[in-house]
């Protein structure tokens, strides 16, 4: 009985959360102010590079290992993927055109009321030509979206800015996400991403939270594969003691629709690689 | 003038320390009534019980812990066993983690909002 | 024959400086699958290099080398026209190559 009142309290404070939320462009401007103040000397648009644009020794590393990457081989099959024909008879071109589509994902669909991702738009896609969906996870889901990625180089994130009440809904619960102390460590991405930025944790440079989202699927040495954004949210959350959510739930497309708009204006770059 | 101390017990404190004693017996008596299930079982079902309940309202809030989590499981696989002591130890730490789990969503619902770099023109919340 | 090897190479005052990307499962044969078997050993054992007709390079792999091998070295007396050839033999006996002309 206890724990119900707790939840119904929980609750209570929810409702009159939305009169209190600051709009999403000035969110944006705070952010990016927090970084240029931060980091004078590295232009914005640097950071979709992550932590490689805090580290230049780690930099020069990474720079000769793109030169010749890991994952051509799944971009490769990816572009195979891509052009194998559905049981009735046509292909991903049929939904993502020449795959230069990253740049529409993600979105809010206003008919489905929810966030849509590269992820779901490719289930969605297989599903609308008689085929079964790919796990999320997956060699397949990984490879299709790293090609999609990798033609869609150069392309600017462009989400457009949240107005709608579900739109704000989804946008204020990524952001009230980005914000909370989770797991037993009791960490927000905030903590590492904004308050201790450009320092180490472990043996990890922390990076800009500006251009998160623009280089997955991400080749990690540490996964020895391809593995896209909800996968790092995972991690991350595993890693501060929080029980992870599932790979494109809910939790995680709204955050994925927040930390998007913080990075408008980044450049497409993915995939590439990490340690 | 010196006291002498009695080094017996007298009359009064007889009948005190019987009666103690009475009283002692039977409560032991009372306690170990044998017959299934035994108490110890009964405890660690209901303590197991209690910290699914916890662990499950922090996952409805969104805030389940791992650990929490590896607790809830190791009390479980105790239980089937029949290590009742194992299944009070590992429930009493997953219902300490999930309560605290619960405490720090509660904390969150509202400590979220005002933190930097956004809305930085809230008032901070007032420390306890 | 096993999945193509991808070569890259450019000749720098006379040494040819090569790289490849080897397309392998790498597995140490220590792994188990989701239902506790054991995953079947299966990495490059041998790698041979030639410049022309000439074998510049011959390593000798094992369980540690990590899935699709990276893999790039130098070549001296390189000149435009050469062609550096890459093969390996796994322990199944499976084999590969790659060629690279050099510009």
């Amino acid at each position: 009985m206890q724990h119900l009142a707790r939840i119904a309290i929980a609750a209570c404070t929810l409702i009159w959360m939305p009169f209190l939320y600051a709009d999403p462009a000035s969110d944006r401007t705070a952010l990016r102010d927090f970084y240029a103040k931060r980091f004078p000397d590295i232009p914005l648009s640097a950071h979709k590079d992550g932590a490689y644009a805090l580290n230049a020794g780690a930099r020069e590393q990474w720079l000769e290992l793109e030169d010749f990457p890991p994952y051509e081989i799944e971009v490769d099959e990816g572009a195979e993927l891509f052009t194998t024909a559905f049981a009735d008879g046509t292909d991903f071109s049929a939904c993502f055109r020449d795959a230069r589509v990253r740049q529409d994902f993600p979105r809010f669909d206003a008919e489905q009321a929810t966030v849509v991702t590269l992820e779901m738009a490719v289930n969605a896609c297989l599903h609308d030509h008689g085929e079964a969906p790919w796990d999320y996870g997956s060699a397949e889901m990984n490879a299709l979206t790293a090609y999609i990625a990798f033609k869609s180089r150069g392309q600017i994130v462009d989400l457009p800015t949240p107005q709608t009440a579900a739109e704000m809904d989804a946008y204020n619960a990524g952001k009230r996400f980005y914000q909370s102390r989770r797991g037993q460590l009791n960490f927000a991405c905030s903590n590492c991403h904004v308050q201790i930025v450009g320092n180490q944790l472990r043996a990890e440079t922390l990076s800009a939270s500006i251009g998160h989202v623009t280089h997955w699927p991400t080749y990690r040495f540490k996964w020895q594969e391809l593995g896209g954004l909800h996968l790092r949210f995972q991690e991350c959350n595993s890693q501060v003691g929080a029980e992870p959510f599932q790979l494109q739930s809910e939790v995680y497309r709204n955050l994925e629709y927040f930390l998007t708009f913080m990075s408008n204006g980044m450049q497409w770059n993915g995939p590439t690689t990490r340690k | 003038m010196e006291r002498t101390y009695n080094k017996k017990m007298n009359t009064t404190g007889k009948k005190v320390a019987t009666t103690i004693a009475i009283a002692f017996v039977l409560f032991a008596a009372g306690g170990a009534q044998s017959g299934a299930p035994s108490t110890t079982e009964q405890d660690a079902a209901a303590a197991l019980h209690e910290a699914r309940s916890a662990y499950q309202t922090s996952d409805q809030l969104g805030f389940a812990w791992r650990p929490a989590k590896l607790a809830l499981a190791a009390a479980e696989a105790a239980l089937v066993v029949g290590d009742y002591a194992q299944v009070l130890e590992h429930a009493a730490q997953a219902r300490r983690l999930a309560d605290a789990s619960i405490a720090q969503a509660e904390r969150e619902a509202s400590a979220w909002q005002g933190r930097a770099p956004f809305d930085t023109n809230h008032q901070p919340r007032a420390l306890k | 024959m096993a999945a193509q090897i991808k070569i890259r190479g450019k000749i720098k005052d006379g040494v040819a400086e090569v790289k490849s990307l080897m397309p392998h499962p790498m597995e140490t044969g220590t792994r188990r699958n989701a239902e506790g078997n054991i995953v079947p050993a299966h990495y490059i054992q041998t790698v041979t290099c030639f410049k022309n007709d000439e074998q510049v390079i011959q390593a000798h792999w094992g369980p540690a080398v990590s899935k699709n091998p990276f893999f790039a070295f130098k070549v001296n007396n390189a000149a435009s026209g050469d062609t550096i050839r890459i093969d390996w033999v796994d322990n199944t006996g499976e084999t590969s190559s790659g060629e690279l002309v050099l510009k």
